[in-house]
């Protein structure tokens, strides 16, 4: 009898003691942050490292803002820091290789990057790494008897130098302001065991002034290589229409831009009614004149 | 040639001049003087916290700031139809009343460009219009042809008046300060033959140029709603709409100020019981010809329904606004016209009431004409708070319109005090041509 | 091989929704200029703390290595981006009234609640049609009836397409309010109650802040966000993809995560455009609520939930 009351008071003091602590770690100012990193490199610049910070919050994720997060290459050392980022309202930052780093960069073929977020009062200490291998995308694009071919290759570096990569998903793109449409009618081309992708262009899209278009090849989110971009401007668009309208006078530009009969015809009202009036005020300091004139006859 | 019941110009001369305030002068003068305190301690207000302070909201985005406005800028048009078109069509009788309509329109011409820096959310940005005007913009239009309007009405105020400031300077006491301001203005007429050929040609030249300018300020404030798309203002009729309302607020205005002044001024040997007799004529005419115009605006889209009006029509003839609508029409049209028909209502007492009964009804009617076209929008009122859909003027909105009000009122009052509010020249020239009217 | 602590999968949608375009650079997409230049050490030195708890001194100058973007002037403000041309499309069959729309607008605005910039109306054209959820934003107009009637050129057609105002030159009027058929404008009656940091901010007409007293607001298609690269915020925050948005010149609209061509969007969903009658020519098309995502009354359900928190 005694020791399993015994017992009860351990089990219930235990008890206690973790709901306490769990009530603890509540008050605990710092929360659990959750880092993530992404890497972006497009055709030959050096690489971007996007960090997106989120909180638990009521049993959902919510985006963190103005969280101060270090980047580093390879290692947290002052020679590996990159700098760091805060981020914006939606919770994430992005920064990209300082120039410094080129040369080291150029030589590496496998790199890690580091995100950490240290000595913030609302957060704990938190840490996340990305381990990726260089690798490049080659894109062609070359016109046949009026056949336009887009063909991209994807290649991983190796000590032995360039080797292809087959069975991964390209995504052929045209270029736009905010996203990037397919080029083709699929959305994901598989490479084959040479590493590479051919398909057909056929579609007509609008360009710049000289009809030109920017057609990408990308490898999205991969695990091994990030995400690659390889892009080449090429005339296969239709030439844009300039639009000269905003230079043209109407009711609705500024104002030196009225148009031309709100110029001549109001214009013409206001002078002839003003210059009447100019034309009373004479009278009326005629008037006056006459009057010390004849003040001064009268004297 | 000596009429035996002409009056002499000596006392032509003693009963015209401006006389101070009696008691109720002094009263009435202390009660504008107090009403336009408390409109700007409203200001103020409004200044430090924001137009937040008015009921108005994003859907009733004029109030009765802009209806006030409107308002003034209706009876300002007396000026020019009494004094330019009576003139210009030889209308005898109309003489004592010319300098009444000058002033009404001066003030009140002053007051709509006051009330209308108040309605600005930021009014110390007022210079902006000049700075960055642009031409396009049918409120640079209005402010172009307003001002226009003011000087050429104060010109048509002070040219008419120089004949009469030696009598003032005369009259008043040698070294005060108002025999100064007398003598600033008009010391150097001497009544030469030179000098009246010269201000009857100014005379006459005003009086052409001022009627195409009055008309169109109204047409123009009128093209400030009728640019718009929205139900009620989308009209092709606003500007002559806008006129023939604007006519017949100012010859209300008028007859309140004729019967003021000779209640006030004992003037009843200049404004006779036949001037009234007339005005009232003149009256009907304009309120027929005003309700003619409310017929088109109202009857023709009533006949229609189209979707948007539907809402906006209904208002007023039977929903939120019917009250204000039906009262506005009866009290400010249809009565004055029953009334005036008859020669017994064409009395001096029942013209002043029906003369404000036309006024108060005509500020009311500008009221409908400005809100209830903004409460009945083209997308649903909906996803606002339950105020946005209403609109009733804050205890400031009315502190400031009666204020403006007041403010030109006291303008009118004041000139009273030290001008002679009838013509003392033209008068003595018309007694002694035989033109007065025996009462 | 990826070392991180979670899982990356289901961060892509978080990165997806949190509206960066995948691929792109947050330079400015315009000038494709290089931002990146040869930092300078400046000897002062900075201490980090790393995970493992030692210190890390790093050189301040390479704290933030990258320039900020520069500020636009007034001049080019009112110019807009060249040859580019906003359009937005909103899709009625799949608006649910979530208001996510609204709250990231009003957040990244500073807009009070009673003043939405984006609108969501309960729509129903007559008696026997169906009843819908409308978001209505500024339209944008080709031939705007505020810009018409605005005294001061405070408010602006760019050659963008964008509609802008200038609150640092609107006289508060209120003229463009009464002009705009589709009642999309509001007034800031009151002083706004903002932090100071906020208040003191330099207006710009591409962020559309910080609000001031007296003068009017209204949507302004985030051209600040297009300049980075980023989709306006109601586009980002909208869970079921109803605004498209995009460049009519290149004839490409996106929501986030389709892109479509805009031609094709329009002929094969019939949109069409608000109060085509008014001759506005206004940049928003809508796509009429056919095969809905969602049935009307999953609409009202946002609007109890308000009414209970009230």
């Amino acid at each position: 009898m005694k020791q399993s009351a015994y017992f009860t008071i351990i089990i219930v003091v235990f008890l206690l003691s973790t709901v306490g602590r769990l009530h603890a770690q509540d008050e605990n100012l710092q929360a659990p942050i959750r880092i993530a990193l992404a890497y972006y490199q497009t055709d030959e610049a050096l690489p971007l490292i996007k960090v997106t910070a989120s909180t638990k919050k009521n049993k959902k994720f919510v985006p963190v803002p103005g969280a101060e997060v270090n980047l580093f290459i390879n290692e947290e050392t002052v020679e590996g820091f990159m700098g760091r980022v805060t981020t914006h309202d939606q919770g994430s930052a992005s920064m990209t290789l300082p120039s410094k780093f080129k040369t080291r960069w150029d030589s590496l073929i496998s790199f890690k990057f580091i995100g950490t977020v240290t000595g913030n009062k609302q957060f704990e200490d938190q840490a996340a790494e990305i381990e990726l291998t260089k690798a490049r995308i080659t894109l062609s694009l070359t016109e046949e008897d009026s056949i336009r071919t887009i063909k991209a290759s994807l290649h991983t570096y190796t000590d032995s130098g360039l080797v292809s990569v087959p069975e991964t998903d390209l995504l052929l793109v045209v270029s736009r302001l905010l996203s990037d449409i397919g080029a083709g009618e699929e959305e994901f081309y598989t490479t084959d065991e040479n590493g590479e992708v051919s398909i057909p262009f056929v579609y007509k899209f609008p360009g710049d002034g000289a009809g030109n278009i920017l057609i990408g090849a990308k490898v999205e989110d991969h695990e091994l290589y990030g995400n690659l971009k390889a892009t080449q401007k090429i005339p296969w668009g239709s030439p844009m229409k300039a639009d000269h309208s905003f230079a043209k006078r109407s009711l609705w530009a500024t104002r030196d831009k009225t148009p031309i009969w709100l110029l001549i015809f109001p214009n013409l009202l206001i002078i002839g009614v003003w210059g009447t009036i100019i034309y009373l005020i004479n009278l009326v300091l005629k008037i006056r004149k006459l009057g010390k004139t004849s003040d001064i006859s009268n004297n | 040639m000596n009429n035996t019941t002409s009056i002499s110009a000596d006392k032509i001369t003693s009963d015209l001049l401006p006389k101070p305030f009696g008691r109720p002068g002094k009263i009435w003068t202390s009660v504008l003087i107090v009403l336009c305190l408390i409109g700007g301690i409203a200001y103020f207000r409004q200044l430090q916290q924001g137009l937040v302070v008015t009921g108005m909201r994003d859907y009733a985005s004029w109030g009765i700031y802009i209806s006030n406005f409107v308002f003034f800028v209706a009876i300002s048009l007396v000026g020019s139809l009494i004094s330019a078109i009576f003139r210009l069509t030889n209308v005898g009788w109309s003489t004592p009343l010319t300098r009444i309509a000058e002033i009404i329109a001066v003030s009140a011409i002053l007051f709509a460009s006051l009330i209308i820096i108040v309605d600005m959310g930021r009014p110390e940005r007022l210079f902006n219009l000049m700075l960055h005007g642009r031409l396009q913009s049918p409120i640079v239009w209005d402010v172009i042809v307003i001002t226009t309007y003011l000087v050429l009405s104060l010109l048509f105020l002070y040219i008419p008046m120089l004949p009469d400031l030696p009598i003032l300077i005369k009259k008043s006491k040698l070294g005060s300060g108002l025999n100064k301001m007398y003598s600033f203005l008009g010391s150097f007429w001497k009544g030469t033959q030179a000098q009246y050929k010269l201000s009857n040609k100014a005379v006459l030249i005003i009086t052409i140029i001022i009627i195409p300018v009055a008309l169109a300020i109204h047409t123009v404030t009128s093209w400030l709603f009728a640019t718009t798309y929205r139900p009620g203002w989308d009209s092709t009729n606003f500007g002559a709409y806008f006129v023939s309302g604007a006519f017949l607020v100012g010859a209300g205005g008028v007859v309140v100020a004729m019967y003021v002044f000779r209640k006030a001024y004992k003037l009843e040997a200049y404004i006779t019981e036949r001037h009234f007799d007339r005005m009232g004529k003149i009256l009907v005419m304009l309120a027929l010809l005003y309700l003619y115009f409310n017929i088109n605006e109202y009857l023709v889209p009533a006949f229609k329904m189209k979707k948007a009006e539907e809402h906006h029509l209904m208002g007023l003839f039977s929903g939120e606004f019917s009250m204000i609508f039906w009262s506005a029409i009866l009290i400010g049209m249809v009565i004055p016209v029953i009334v005036l028909l008859f020669p017994k209502g064409r009395k001096p007492r029942t013209m002043f009431v029906m003369g404000l009964f036309v006024v108060v009804g005509a500020w009311f009617k500008r009221f409908l004409i400005v809100t209830p076209t903004l409460l009945s929008p083209f997308l649903p009122m909906y996803d606002v708070p339950e105020n946005y859909m209403h609109y009733w003027p804050t205890w400031e909105e009315w502190s400031i319109t009666v204020g403006s009000l007041a403010g030109a009122l006291l303008i009118i009052t004041l000139f009273a005090r030290y001008f002679p509010i009838i013509p003392i020249h033209e008068t003595i020239e018309e007694s002694a041509n035989n033109k007065i009217e025996q009462l | 091989m990826i070392n991180n602590k979670f899982p990356r999968r289901s961060f892509f949608k978080e990165i997806l929704v949190a509206g960066l375009a995948t691929g792109c650079h947050s330079k400015d997409p315009f000038t494709e200029k290089a931002l990146q230049e040869e930092i300078q050490a400046s000897g002062e030195m900075v201490q980090l703390l790393s995970t493992t708890g030692e210190i890390i001194e790093v050189d301040k100058a390479f704290l933030k290595p990258l320039e900020e973007i520069p500020s636009i002037s007034q001049t080019a403000e009112r110019m807009g981006i060249e040859g580019k041309k906003f359009v937005m499309v909103i899709d009625l069959s799949r608006c649910r009234n979530l208001k996510r729309c609204q709250e990231a607008c009003n957040h990244a605005h500073f807009v009070s609640d009673a003043q939405n910039w984006i609108k969501i109306y309960s729509m129903q054209d007559a008696e026997n049609t169906a009843p819908y959820w409308q978001p209505t934003t500024c339209m944008h107009c080709d031939e705007p009836p505020c810009v018409k009637v605005c005294p001061v050129d405070a408010t602006f057609k760019r050659q963008d397409g964008i509609v802008g105002i200038d609150a640092d030159r609107c006289i508060g009027c209120r003229f463009c309010m009464a002009a705009c058929p589709y009642s999309t404008r509001v007034f800031n009656w009151e002083k706004p109650i903002l932090p100071p940091e906020v208040l003191k901010m330099k207006y710009s007409s591409e962020t559309s802040c910080p609000p001031r007293a007296g003068t009017v607001s209204k949507c302004d298609f985030c051209p600040d966000m297009a300049r980075k690269g980023e989709l306006p915020h109601c586009v980002s925050a909208c869970p079921n993809g109803v605004f498209y948005f995009g460049d009519l010149n290149e004839d490409v609209v996106t929501n986030g995560s389709e892109t479509v061509r805009f031609s094709d969007l329009i002929r094969d969903r019939s949109g069409y455009r608000l109060m085509e009658e008014m001759g506005t020519k206004p940049n928003v098309y809508y796509l009429p609520p056919v095969d809905r995502l969602f049935p009307y009354e999953k609409g009202l359900e946002t609007e109890e939930e308000g009414t209970e928190n009230e």
